[in-house]
């Protein structure tokens, strides 16, 4: 292996940035193109990040970018199969991919999640569990920060409402 | 900044947010989300061979863009100088064009002007003809149509020089 050239400037800073950028993101990516299906996530992640690294100009959120990238990535490898349509939520079913979400999150928050409406359980997880900001997944799902905001509140009621159904017991996990 | 910092940039409404809904899924509100991971040897070489591969991409479009452009312009230059000759030859051919109409309009004005004295001359032969009918239908025109009429000056008809008249015996 060469050594790497510490000099070089990337999306994430010097070269020791992008290793612990690298190293912090890409199980994340893998389990984000994982939860849409993808045959090949690995793949993908890998693909996003050579994207990254190979644009011109610079990236504002590279995380967001990765993101939005991996994304972009698993539907269009879906898109010969004619599943082009389906949106995380869909393929979010149970037993479809669970190990993505077995690397994150508890069996019982994976139950609320799934019981959340479709529409705002991926605003909710990139909020929540990959610790993005509404901007950057504003970037990731191409629409407006309002847009964010209100599913990210309407989730935040939904939970509550199930709380209150459930008699308000929730476990810390 | 790092890609860590980005929480950094929230707005505390939005770091409040988070906390509660983390508190209502059930996650610890103090966990970090974006926690360092270590880097092992493996992760170390599989970002290096990404990064060496998008450095390769960046180089082969770089190329890729330098070697299109000659092509491109090999490519232009005989359409360039095709199109070039077909403007010429059109332009000349405009011109003869113009030549050409310009001259069949002075050839038809010149028809129209002939046609017209054609018409006159026609109408005035008619005139003529008309005169002459007109002259023949009456007796007296036509008795007067038989003889020879020569115009004579008065001055001569009335002062005869070399002439003396004499009486007819016979009559």
């Amino acid at each position: 292996m060469q050594a790497p050239d510490t000099t070089t400037t990337t999306p994430f800073g010097d070269v020791a940035d992008f290793h612990q950028a690298f190293a912090d993101l890409y199980p994340r990516l893998v389990a984000y193109a994982r939860r849409y299906g993808a045959t090949y996530p690995e793949d993908i992640a890998q693909e996003a990040f050579v994207i990254l690294m190979q644009r011109e100009e610079p990236v504002d959120h590279p995380a967001a970018f990765l993101y939005g990238t991996v994304r972009t990535l698993s539907l269009t490898e879906r898109r010969p199969m004619k599943n082009q349509n389906l949106s995380l939520e869909v393929v979010m079913e149970p037993g479809r991919a669970p190990e993505a979400e077995d690397l994150l999150l508890s069996r019982e928050i994976r139950e609320r999640m799934r019981t959340l409406s479709p529409t705002f359980r991926e605003a909710l997880w990139l909020f929540v569990v990959e610790g993005l900001s509404i901007r950057e997944i504003g970037e990731i799902l191409e629409i407006p920060e309002a847009t964010v905001k209100t599913r990210i509140h309407r989730a935040k009621a939904q939970l509550r409402d199930q709380l209150n159904t459930s008699g308000g017991a929730h476990v810390m996990a | 900044m790092s890609w860590h910092e980005t929480a950094c940039d929230e707005s505390t409404a939005d770091q409040e947010l988070r906390m509660e809904l983390k508190d209502l899924l059930g996650l610890d509100p103090k966990m970090p989300v974006r926690a360092k991971a270590q880097l092992s040897p493996e992760v170390l070489d599989l970002a290096e061979e990404l990064r060496r591969e998008a450095t390769r991409r960046q180089h082969a479009s770089v190329v890729k863009t330098r070697r299109v452009w000659p092509m491109l312009l090999a490519a232009g230059l005989p359409v360039a100088l095709a199109l070039g000759g077909l403007g010429t030859w059109g332009t000349i051919q405009k011109r003869k064009a113009d030549a050409l109409a310009a001259a069949v309009q002075q050839k038809e004005m010149e028809v129209q002007r002939l046609a017209k004295a054609s018409e006159d001359a026609a109408a005035q032969v008619k005139a003529t003809q008309n005169e002459l009918v007109l002259a023949r239908s009456s007796p007296k025109g036509a008795q007067k149509a038989r003889e020879l009429v020569l115009p004579m000056q008065p001055s001569v008809s009335r002062t005869p020089l070399d002439t003396q008249t004499v009486s007819n015996p016979s009559r």
